[in-house]
């Protein structure tokens, strides 16, 4: 735990404030205001990420700061084209996404450290930027998608006792079911853009390294999802909210545990 | 038959989920032999033949080009996969009756070309059919690179900066160093029977230093060390001293030539992330090194075995899952508002 006293720490700590005043007005039910203060938070993120990008010489994606502070940046927007993309607007959705925000960008602004780093040749491909930001992309996706469905299991335990066509419950999980429909091809592509970068860089289009392994137990996690759905639909709701949300574990466990511990070592572990 | 085959392959997706979070906690190298070990290569079979299977029994894939497109690519990534594997290889060079060339590395020194590699495995030579060439290497930096003197004996190892003056203590069996005289074009000319080492015209270069070292026993002993040649030894002296740049590096390049009897076929500036293909082969940059004959590139030769197989399969998948996707989001969205 350390402050940041540079300029793009305390551009982050500023978005954190803005976060936190959007949060508690959509709290208090003033739409309007939160989303006008939600752009005034992106403006800000905005500007930390481009002096970042200035700073360090490249799209800032390459260690646990840079990931964060990107993932934390766009939420806000992304949440928004999701929304508009798939039509989903439960009253939750917004207020998620303040709420995640905030969890992302703790890390960065308190945890990893924001040394700058050179780019070793081996990043130095124009697979790079996309490679990266795809996977960013889904995982935000993914994380939405989990909170939704984490919002179907708590109904399904309070609210479902009422036998409507519709209940609150399979809204959720149809919910979270169209924002992973959006985020696993962007999810697939990602895989397939390391791959494609693999053979490139180091030979191999796949190297068995802990980091490949996890992901790829992520996409077969959703994998295993869409099938299972296929198979009864929404007759168990809950089994397929657990598998959405058992897919955000794995992305986890891929995005940090990979990179934080010394458990599994490989050629992925650039954050140390 | 159908109910089947569809609970099989839930059943063979969740397995091969645990396979890889099992595969993760064995580090890249155990993964790699258990993921081609043969109850394994087994498993593999199983599964594209489940998939297969799967493709021809189920009628409504057929209706769904992107869905079948979707398996499709899953099917060609794992025959890819099969094919580029070790087992793989060697099936196919028995089969075609080609020597079967596995991953290797060449360690190269500008100006010279070799057609003996190494294998990655066991450091096993063995001949590549055709000879490579480096005309070139260049080391990039960030920056301007630091010069050391790197000094090296059976007493160990030691950086120092190459600059005239100061004493430095290496250790107390090794004894002391100074850097004598520093030249950037030394040139030596013969004086009374004796050589006397002087600065020659500004317009060529050789840079080089002039080291004493001083052993406990208070022996003194005098090296010339030359940027130019870096392996450079003479009677008497008891270190390898090479002059080395230390900084983070850029970008390395190998400019090479690939040479089928005796007549160039191929050429390219190898890069990191920008390999060389040539007849079923992808050369890559892997690293460099110096030693007593000077620096050297390592280039990484690989067969490209199945890989199109796979990168096709990629090609399927994305185009299948985007336009499913797209037509189910859209399906959904229409079914939403009209509730």
């Amino acid at each position: 735990m350390q402050l940041k006293y540079s300029n793009e720490g305390l551009l982050i700590y500023a978005m954190m404030a803005v976060v936190a005043v959007g949060l508690v007005l959509r709290v208090i039910r003033k739409k309007q205001a939160a989303v006008f203060v939600a752009v005034i938070a992106c403006l800000v993120g905005l500007t930390a990420w481009i002096m970042r990008w200035i700073a360090v010489e490249h799209i800032p994606m390459q260690n646990m700061f840079e990931v964060f502070l990107t993932l934390g940046v766009f939420l806000l927007p992304v949440g928004l084209a999701a929304r508009r993309f798939t039509g989903i607007d439960p009253p939750s959705d917004g207020l998620g996404d303040f709420i995640l925000t905030l969890i992302i960008l703790f890390p960065a602004g308190f945890v990893f450290s924001d040394a700058p780093q050179k780019l070793p040749p081996a990043l130095q491909s124009p697979l790079f930027g996309p490679h990266v930001a795809v996977y960013m992309l889904s995982y935000v996706l993914m994380a939405k998608a989990a909170l939704q469905a984490g919002l179907g299991l708590y109904h399904h335990c309070t609210g479902c006792k009422q036998l409507n066509a519709h209940s609150p419950c399979e809204d959720y999980e149809l919910s979270a079911y169209l924002l992973v429909c959006l985020g696993f091809p962007l999810l697939s592509l990602g895989l397939f853009l390391g791959s494609v970068w693999g053979k490139l860089a180091w030979g191999d289009w796949w190297g068995w390294d802990p980091k490949e392994l996890w992901s790829l137990a992520c996409w077969l996690m959703y994998l295993f999802y869409f099938h299972w759905r296929y198979l009864f639909r929404q007759k168990m709701p809950r089994t397929n909210c657990v598998c959405v949300i058992l897919g955000l574990v794995f992305i986890i466990i891929t995005l940090l545990w990979v990179n934080l511990s010394n458990v599994f070592r490989g050629m992925h572990n650039y954050a140390s | 038959m159908k109910n089947g085959i569809y609970h099989l392959g839930l059943a063979a997706i969740a397995v091969l989920c645990l396979l890889c979070i099992f595969g993760a906690f064995l580090g890249a190298e155990n993964a790699r032999a258990f993921f081609n070990s043969i109850p394994l290569a087994v498993w593999w079979i199983g599964f594209t033949v489940l998939l297969g299977g799967a493709i021809v029994v189920f009628r409504a894939l057929h209706k769904r080009p992107m869905l079948l497109l979707i398996h499709a690519g899953c099917i060609l990534i794992l025959l890819g996969g099969l094919w580029g594997s070790r087992a793989g290889q060697k099936m196919t060079a028995s089969i075609t009756d080609k020597p079967w060339i596995e991953p290797c590395y060449l360690k190269l020194y500008p100006g010279r070309q070799s057609s003996t590699a190494y294998r990655t495995t066991d450091g096993q030579p063995l001949d590549l059919g055709f000879s490579v060439g480096l005309n070139d290497f260049q080391i990039h930096y960030y920056g301007n690179p630091v010069t050391v003197l790197f000094i090296q004996s059976d007493l160990g190892q030691w950086d120092i900066p190459p600059a005239k003056g100061a004493d430095y203590l290496l250790s107390a069996q090794a004894g002391k160093v100074r850097v004598l005289e520093t030249f950037s074009n030394l040139k030596i000319r013969m004086e009374n029977g004796k050589p006397v080492a002087s600065e020659g015209p500004a317009v060529e270069s050789n840079p080089a230093w002039l080291l004493e070292f001083v052993s406990p026993d208070d022996k003194v002993t005098q090296q010339f060390v030359f940027e130019k040649f870096s392996g450079h030894a003479m009677p008497g002296y008891q270190f390898l001293v090479t002059p080395q740049k230390r900084g983070m590096v850029r970008d390395y390049i190998s400019d090479v030539q690939v040479f089928r009897d005796g007549q160039p076929v191929a050429a390219k500036q190898i890069e990191v992330n920008y390999p060389l293909h040539y007849a079923g082969f992808h050369i890559y940059q892997d690293s460099w090194g110096q030693d007593e004959s000077g620096q050297y590139s390592v280039l990484q030769v690989v067969p490209d075995c199945g890989v199109r197989l796979v990168f096709g399969g990629y090609f399927l998948l994305t185009i299948g899952l985007s336009g499913h996707f797209a037509r189910k989001i859209n399906s959904l969205r229409r079914l939403r508002k009209c509730s």
